[in-house]
C-alpha cells in the first residue's frame, strides 16, 4: 500500500474543503480505484516498439561514439526521426510476414466494421461548434456545443434517444412514442418541437426541458414522483431535490432557445452557469477565482455571438473584475 | 508509484544524460504502461498511442544531451505525449467525434441499480461512465491525479494550469461522483 503518498496528494486538493464533505470526497477517491480504461494492446506490440528503440539508441550511440573517436565534436544533431523511423518498419514486414499482416488486417477491418455497425450511433457538436442531426425517422435534432445524443442505428419498438448536454427537437409525428432520456429524466412525446437541457456535471446538475408545441409527458428518472404533462410555453427543471415549474413567458422562452441563432443570451443566470456556457460555446477555458460571485445573477445579450473575448471584456466590466489569457482560454480575478 | 520512485526517474534521466542505454530501458520499462494509457484516453486508438508513445521515446533519445527537466521527468514525459497526441487530435480533423462514446447511456444505468446489490466490477464501471461525464479538462486532471499517481503540481505543468486550479478541478471531479454515486440510491 502506497497510502501516504496518495493521501497527500488527495489532501493537498482537499485543503479547502470542509471537513465534512472532506470524508464523503475520500470515500469517493477511494471507490474510484481502478475505473481507469485501459487499452487493448498486447505486450508483444510493446516488445516490438521496444525493440525499435532499441535498435535505434544503439546505432545512433555508436555513430557518436564513432564521431569522438574522429575528432570530431560530437554532433547532437541525429537524422530526423521520421527518415529514421520508416525503413525500421519497412524491414519488418516482408514476403509472408506481410501477407499474413495483410489478411489478419483484412479480418479486423471486417470486424472492426460488423461492431461499429451495431453500435449505437453517437453524435456530438464539438466544443465551439453546434451541429444538427437527421434522423431516420425524419425528426431533426440540432445540438448545442459540446452536447452528445446516443440512438441505436435502427429504432424498433420506441425511438429512443440519450442526451448528455443541449439540444432542440423536431420530432415527426408518428404512433411510435419519441423518448429523450437525460441523466435524471425521461421526456416522452408523440409528434411536438422542444428544447431539453441536460448538463450532469455543471454548477446545477438539471434538466431543463422547454416545450414550444404539441405536448410531452416528462418523467424524472431517480425520483418517484408522478410524470408531468407539459402544454406548449411551459418551461420545467428536474433538479435531485424534485422537479420546479420555471416561470417562463414568451421573452424567456426566446432566450432559452437563443442558442439555436448562434446568440448567446442570459437573462439572470447565475454567473457560474453563464461561463460553463461560454466554456462549451467557444471551446475555451475559463476560470473563475472569485468563488463569492459564482452565484450572481448577470444578464446580457449578443445577437449574432460575438468573440469569447469580447464577451468576458463586458462580462467583467461589469462585475468591476479583470481577466487574462491562460492556457487555452482566461481567468477572472478581483484587482 | 510513490516519492521514491519520482527520485529513481530522475536518477535514470540523469544517467540517460550521458547516453545511459540501461537507463533508457529502464525509464520505457516503468513508464510505457501509464504513458499509454494517457495517450490511449486522448488519441481514442491503440495504434496511434503506439505511434506517438514510439514518437516520444525517440525525441527522448535524440535529444538526451540537452535534456533539461523542469518539474520532473514524468512531467517531461507526460508533457511531450500530450502535445503530440493533441497535435494528432487536431490534424484529424472532425471524424473523430462521430465514434466518441461520451455517454453510455448513464441514465439506465442508474435506474437498473436501485435495487441491485452493488459489485465491485459494476462500480467500476459506473464510475468509469462518471468520469467521461466531466468536461475534458476537468477529466484529464482527475486521471493524471488518480490513476497517474502525478503531483498537482505536475499536472498543472503538463496541462498549463496553476496549481490552485487543478486542486479545484480535482475536487469538482470528485463532487460530481458523489452526486452520481448519491443517485445510485446505496448507502
Amino acid at each position: 500500500m502506497k497510502k501516504p503518498d496518495t493521501d497527500k496528494r488527495l489532501e493537498d486538493a482537499l485543503s479547502d474543503v470542509d471537513p465534512e464533505e472532506k470524508e464523503a470526497l475520500r470515500t469517493m477517491w477511494r471507490l474510484s480505484a481502478d475505473a481507469d480504461e485501459v487499452p487493448n494492446i498486447r505486450s508483444e506490440q510493446v516488445n516490438a516498439l521496444w525493440q525499435n528503440l532499441a535498435n535505434v539508441a544503439s546505432n545512433q550511440n555508436i555513430a557518436s561514439n564513432q564521431d569522438i573517436a574522429g575528432n570530431q565534436p560530437a554532433p547532437p544533431t541525429q537524422p530526423s526521426f521520421n527518415q529514421d523511423r520508416q525503413p525500421i518498419r519497412r524491414a519488418k514486414r516482408t514476403g509472408i510476414s506481410r501477407i499474413w499482416a495483410g489478411s489478419a488486417l483484412g479480418v479486423m477491418l471486417l470486424v472492426v466494421g460488423i461492431a461499429l455497425w451495431l453500435r449505437p450511433v453517437v453524435k456530438t457538436a464539438p466544443y465551439g461548434e453546434q451541429a444538427s442531426v437527421h434522423l431516420p425517422d425524419g425528426s431533426t435534432i440540432e445540438l448545442n456545443s459540446g452536447s452528445t445524443i446516443t440512438y441505436p442505428r435502427f429504432f424498433s419498438g420506441t425511438r429512443s434517444i440519450s442526451l448528455h448536454g443541449e439540444a432542440y427537437f423536431d420530432v415527426t409525428e408518428s404512433d411510435v412514442p419519441f423518448i429523450v432520456e437525460t441523466f435524471n429524466a425521461n421526456v416522452q412525446v408523440l409528434g411536438t418541437t422542444f428544447n431539453v437541457k441536460a448538463w450532469p456535471s455543471g454548477w446545477q446538475p438539471e434538466s431543463v426541458v422547454t416545450l414550444t408545441s404539441g405536448s410531452v409527458r416528462l418523467s424524472p428518472s431517480t425520483l418517484s414522483e408522478e410524470p408531468l404533462v407539459m402544454t406548449p410555453g411551459q418551461t420545467i427543471a428536474v433538479r435531485q431535490e424534485g422537479t420546479e415549474m420555471i416561470e417562463s413567458d414568451a421573452e424567456k422562452n426566446e432566450h432559452l432557445l437563443a442558442w439555436r441563432k448562434g446568440e448567446l443570451v442570459f437573462k439572470d443566470q447565475k454567473l457560474i452557469s453563464v461561463l460553463e456556457e461560454i466554456e462549451r460555446r467557444y471551446g475555451i477555458n475559463v476560470e473563475l477565482r472569485v468563488n463569492q460571485l459564482a452565484e450572481k445573477g448577470v444578464t446580457l445579450a449578443y445577437r449574432p455571438a460575438t468573440s469569447a473575448e469580447n464577451v468576458l471584456e463586458n462580462l467583467c466590466h461589469a462585475l468591476n473584475l479583470q481577466y487574462r489569457p491562460i492556457s487555452n482560454g482566461y481567468e477572472l480575478f478581483e484587482e | 508509484m510513490d516519492i521514491d520512485e519520482h527520485v529513481q526517474l530522475d536518477k535514470l534521466a540523469e544517467r540517460l544524460k550521458h547516453s545511459d542505454q540501461d537507463a533508457y530501458a529502464e525509464i520505457f520499462q516503468c513508464m510505457h504502461e501509464p504513458l499509454l494509457r494517457y495517450v490511449y484516453r486522448i488519441a481514442k486508438d491503440e495504434a496511434l498511442a503506439l505511434d506517438v508513445l514510439q514518437d516520444v521515446f525517440m525525441k527522448l533519445w535524440e535529444k538526451r544531451l540537452e535534456l533539461e527537466i523542469q518539474v520532473s521527468l514524468k512531467a517531461l514525459l507526460y508533457t511531450m505525449v500530450r502535445n503530440r497526441a493533441l497535435n494528432i487530435n487536431r490534424k484529424r480533423s472532425r471524424m473523430m467525434y462521430d465514434t466518441e462514446l461520451v455517454t453510455e447511456n448513464s441514465t439506465e444505468v442508474t435506474e437498473s441499480l436501485v435495487e441491485n446489490e452493488l459489485h465491485t466490477g459494476q462500480l467500476k464501471a459506473y464510475f468509469k461512465t462518471w468520469v467521461k461525464e466531466l468536461p475534458p479538462r476537468r477529466a484529464e486532471a482527475f486521471i493524471l491525479s488518480r490513476y497517474h499517481a502525478m503531483s498537482n503540481r505536475e499536472i498543472g505543468e503538463v496541462m498549463g494550469l496553476s496549481k490552485r486550479t487543478v486542486d479545484t478541478h480535482i475536487v469538482h471531479a470528485l463532487r460530481h461522483l458523489k452526486r452520481r454515486y448519491d443517485q445510485l440510491g446505496v448507502t
